[in-house]
């Protein structure tokens, strides 16, 4: 018996076929997808940092067409994501998307996903890339300039030299560890038995003590965070103290990067209270909310 | 330097990303050939080994920072702009011919029909094409898209009004037909936005379905592979404009471009799979126990059969081509010798001016008696003949249809189909070879005298004057009309106000087939002899099988049976000898075989149902089973038979895969090694490619000696993978030393260039 016009029967077998090729084609097309993404070392609350992408196309004599990379929380991103019309086969392209994150501390960046609409535009597929890992997040940044009086010479543990000619421009100090070899003053360290440093005056020749209170707050870690970036960016020595942390001043940017993040981390549980020492050179009390209290010389808290 | 800016409240600001940052400091760490650090936080779980950073994309954040969901970006991913365009000026030149083909392949197969678009406007098609291969696609093409919206609104009422002039069937697919295609004329013609490309692909699909309905045409079945192929071609490449306009990516238009002679290989093979996927769906899919509402099964010519029309004699002269194939008739056992009359339509009620059936009537309910007679059996299968009447020859007994369903036969011998599900391609005819038995009912009819004036009866009288019986007068005036007059196929109509057969008979004496048969029955019946009219064909011509006789056209014939008092119905030709005359065309064997095709197509495709799947899968269970009539003279059980071809597919589809394995790692070796020499090249290590590997290998190692080790690792990994027994993990081998190949020429370069 006639059932009916089989010319439809023939299209919803090409529909069904072109669904199936759509799917197979797209599935190629995610699976020859290989990603791998590279955070900036330094990656700061609140502060955008361009991450970057490695795309390679594997196993695929093909290549990868239409691909987008995007990244879940805490990952804040402003678009759509990374995008890359094509990587041909066996190359890879690197592309990037600017991201942010909102807190310090230690995050665990979930996979990324990449997506797809090729090869018709019709429906988009997922996939997800680059494995999740831990990333530490330093306080967020400010610029502190206004905020950091200019010390008189001679304060602290620093002498100044006069020269023939007047006043020079450096003076000495204690040697703090990460100081360069040159700058030491070998006749001054045997005279006194211990490594001085002979830095210019008004560089390095202060040595800044930040504290922090027992209840600090965010706002206090970030300003605390600029303090030692600020510093550390003119050489200068800084120590940080706080509940149950001492750390004794240094400087260069390995030690500006663990302070930092001890720092992140900070809010664990609190030790004892400290007992303060008298602290050497200017200090700087870090209070709730934020603002700065400069003082010559320590004293307990 | 690496941080936003901190207002007077000690806020942050939205600042623009330094490019001072030590991300940029790494990048620029890559691009001098240094190999970047490896954080530990971020080298756990990298599955990558190595990356090597060849270009890079500048991408800029657009649109707001909300994170958007599955859902959202499924739609913005759908979603097309009303105004841009994203096809650039001068480029995707594949996707305009992908567009042309789509549209053209469209249309063309709307104009097939007569009830469907008009052949005439398929001229517009040159028109389209051109405006879609213009290059800039933000004009609009010569006019304006207002001039082109207005010539719509015009064509709008022209098309309607050509349809209820020619009293065409206005159904809703003839109109959304034309209405579709002048949408499409002015999508063609105006400025091709996406939203205008993307309506595009939408109404020739919308055309293709709509014509899925009004007709089943072969060429459109034919034409439907190209389609999908030009269907898949736009969607792919407009997707791929679109993404490289919406990232901003035209530096990568060139890539786009490149990888389209791949992409079309591609899409080709997915064309054939999709094709084939069809195929069996088509032949599996079950099909219903009842026609889908609104739509019945369409015929030979693609044209659906409703089961009103008849085709005439006049027709068949005229309309449909003499040398065209009508019916095909294959005999089971006899070949009857003598020229066959094949019956159609039996014409009893005239006017004086038309004759036509009487009308619906019972099939015979009681048996007439036929006497001795020599029975045939065959299969007529109807080629461009499409009509409710089966022509038989001889006195047709059964009548077998669609899934051997019987159809019912008249008291006149007439064979109608009265039920779209007795439809079918061929029909299976029982008959004797006898004269059809005289029914009483009809007696009346026959020997009515409408029609017949003074004149013909006088004529009548003095051609038969000289008989005494009725068939002796009978074969008098058959006798007188065959010799006495002339035949001619088309004749001119007579004067209105002139009775047609005296007109014939005593003034033009020239006439066909037609006129000679009525005339004969008008006549007969002016004697009181019953008589009369039967349309059919006369005769049938051998093909290269011998049991198979084809009837064309021209074999047409109307002739007339008499009653002459034995109690059956005989035939009297008056027609004039040598009336058939067998010229045929040059091109009558591709005629032919166009017609054989589109059998084959009726049988195959058009009419398929669940009868053929029946037998399908009877099929196909018998030989799975093993139980089978198929004589296999070397195994006898189809069961090891089924093994030994799935064992030798099996290994056919591992060689095969094999192969294609083997071969993707050398065109891929080649492709890296190439790769990495035009890499040299930029570098200045190698001042151009050259055709032997140990010229470009003394030509390296004498620029950038420091680099000749890495350059030897890396010639040993891509001739390991190339031409020795290299595996997969030889390719990594091979990026690894090309990377490492790279670097080493940078460095070098670098500290030469620094020294000097």
């Amino acid at each position: 018996m006639v059932t009916g016009n089989n010319f439809l029967f023939i299209i919803f077998g090409l529909v069904v076929g072109l669904l199936v090729v759509s799917h197979r084609l797209a599935g190629t097309n995610l699976k020859a997808v290989r990603c791998t993404r590279k955070f900036p070392e330094e990656i700061y609350a609140q502060t955008k940092f361009n991450l970057v992408y490695a795309i390679r196309s594997e196993r695929n004599r093909w290549g990868i067409f239409t691909l987008t990379v995007r990244e879940q929380a805490p990952l804040v991103g402003e678009g759509d994501g990374a995008s890359v019309v094509r990587v041909r086969p066996g190359e890879s392209v690197s592309t990037a998307s600017t991201y942010s994150i909102d807190s310090r501390g230690d995050k665990i960046i979930k996979s990324g996903v990449v997506s797809s609409a090729f090869p018709f535009g019709l429906a988009t597929y997922f996939r997800e890339c680059c494995p999740s890992e831990p990333v530490l997040v330093f306080p967020k940044i400010e610029p502190i300039d206004d905020y950091v009086p200019i010390s008189p010479v001679g304060v602290g543990s620093t002498v100044e030299h006069v020269g023939p000619f007047g006043s020079v421009p450096y003076t000495f100090r204690d040697y703090v560890p990460g100081d360069s070899y040159k700058l030491i003053d070998w006749k001054k360290t045997a005279q006194t038995g211990e490594l001085i440093t002979r830095v210019l005056a008004d560089e390095g020749a202060r040595e800044i003590t930040i504290r922090l209170p027992l209840d600090v707050s965010e706002r206090a870690i970030s300003r605390a965070a600029s303090l030692v970036v600020h510093f550390a960016a003119r050489g200068t020595p800084v120590s940080l103290r706080g509940r149950g942390v001492h750390v004794p001043a240094g400087v260069g940017r390995e030690f500006m990067l663990r302070v930092l993040t001890i720092l992140a981390r900070w809010g664990g549980p609190v030790a004892e209270s400290p007992e303060w020492v008298d602290a050497e050179g200017m200090t700087v009390d870090v209070d709730v909310t934020g603002e700065f209290a400069w003082g010559s010389r320590g004293g307990a808290l | 330097m690496w941080m936003s800016r901190v207002n007077s409240r000690g806020d942050q600001e939205a600042a623009p990303y330094d490019s001072d940052s030590l991300s940029d400091k790494w990048h620029q760490d890559g691009r001098q050939g240094r190999r970047p650090p490896s954080f530990s936080l971020v080298a756990a779980g990298l599955r990558a080994r190595y990356f090597t950073p060849l270009k890079a994309i500048s991408m800029g954040p657009r649109g707001s920072a909300k994170v958007l969901t599955w859902k959202e970006r499924v739609k913005a991913s759908l979603a097309v702009s009303r105004s841009a365009v994203s096809v650039t000026y001068g480029r995707y030149r594949a996707l305009r011919w992908f567009l042309v083909g789509m549209v053209t392949f469209s249309v063309i197969p709307t104009a097939l029909e007569e009830n469907a678009l008009h052949p005439w406007l398929l001229l517009l098609l040159p028109v389209a094409a051109a405006g879609l291969l213009r290059p800039d696609y933000r004009r609009p093409f010569f006019w304006s898209e207002a001039v082109f919206t207005g010539l719509f609104v015009a064509y709008v009422p022209a098309f309607l009004s050509h349809l209820w002039s020619f009293n065409e069937p206005l159904s809703p697919p003839v109109f959304l037909v034309y209405f579709t295609f002048g949408i499409m004329m002015v999508r063609c013609l105006s400025p091709l936005t996406d939203r205008n490309l993307a309506q595009l692909i939408v109404l020739s699909a919308g055309l293709v379905l709509i014509n899925c309905i009004n007709s089943n045409h072969l060429i459109f079945g034919l034409i439907l592979p190209f389609y999908l192929f030009s269907l898949m071609g736009t969607l792919v490449l407009f997707h791929l404009a679109r993404s490289a306009a919406a990232w901003d990516a035209t530096d990568h238009l060139t890539e786009v471009e490149a990888a389209i002679p791949t992409l079309r290989g591609r899409l080709a093979k997915s064309a054939g799979f999709i094709v084939a996927l069809a195929i069996i769906l088509f032949i599996f899919l079950p099909r219903p126990f009842s026609v889908f509402p609104g739509l019945r099964a369409g015929v030979a010519g693609g044209a659906r059969i409703d089961l009103s029309p008849t085709v005439g004699y006049s027709d068949m002269v005229t309309r449909m081509g003499q040398d065209r194939i009508a019916f095909m008739v294959k005999f089971e056992d006899k070949i009857p010798q003598a020229p066959q009359y094949w019956r159609g339509r039996v014409l009893e009620k005239t006017d004086g001016k038309t004759w036509e059936s009487e009308g619906f009537r019972w099939p015979a309910g009681r048996l007439i008696k036929a006497g001795k007679a020599e029975e045939i059996s065959y299969v007529i299968t109807p080629y461009r003949l499409q009509s409710k009447v089966v022509y038989t020859t001889g006195t047709p007994v059964r009548v077998l249809g669609r899934a051997n369903q019987v159809i019912g036969i008249n008291s006149r011998a007439e064979v109608i189909i009265r039920s779209v599900h007795l439809v079918s391609d061929s029909y299976s005819v029982d008959a004797a070879l006898a004269p059809v038995p005289v029914s009483k009912r009809s007696e009346p009819l026959n020997t009515d005298q409408t029609g017949v004036t003074a004149r013909i009866k006088e004529l009548a009288l003095e051609w038969s004057r000289n008989a005494n019986s009725s068939r002796g007068k009978a074969e008098a005036i058959t006798r007188r009309l065959r010799t006495g007059f002339k035949y001619e196929r088309e004749v001119p109509p007579p004067p209105d106000e002139v009775h047609a057969m005296e007109h014939f008979l005593f003034t033009s004496r020239t006439g066909n087939c037609e006129h000679f048969a009525r005339a004969l029955a008008l006549m007969l019946r002016a004697i009181n002899i019953p008589s009369r009219v039967v349309e059919g064909f006369y005769g049938m011509e051998p093909t290269s099988e011998e049991d198979e006789f084809i009837v064309r056209f021209r074999r047409a014939h109307a002739w007339t049976e008499a009653d002459l008092g034995d109690g059956v119905w005989k035939t009297l030709d008056s027609t004039p000898q040598g009336a058939f005359t067998m010229y045929t065309s040059r091109l009558v064997w591709l005629m032919d075989m166009y017609d054989s095709v589109q059998a084959q197509w009726i049988r195959g495709v058009v009419n398929f149902d669940r009868s053929n799947q029946i037998v399908i899968s009877r099929s196909l269970k018998q030989l799975l089973t093993g139980r089978t009539t198929i004589p296999i003279p070397i195994i006898s059980n189809l069961r090891n038979l089924m093994l030994v071809i799935a064992l030798v597919a099996a290994i056919l589809v591992l060689i095969i895969w094999l192969v294609r394995r083997r071969k993707a790692m050398r065109t891929d070796a080649a492709a890296v090694y190439l790769a990495t020499m035009r890499q040299l090249v930029r570098l200045r290590a190698l001042e151009q490619i050259h055709p032997w590997h140990e010229e470009n290998f003394a030509e390296v190692s004498e620029t950038v000696p420091e680099a000749r080790e890495a350059l030897s690792r890396f010639m040993d990994a891509y001739l390991t993978l190339r031409f020795g027994g290299g595996t997969v993990q030889s390719q990594d081998s091979l990026h690894t030393a090309r990377a490492e190949l790279i670097q080493a020429v940078s460095s070098a370069r670098k500290q030469m260039k620094a020294a000097a």
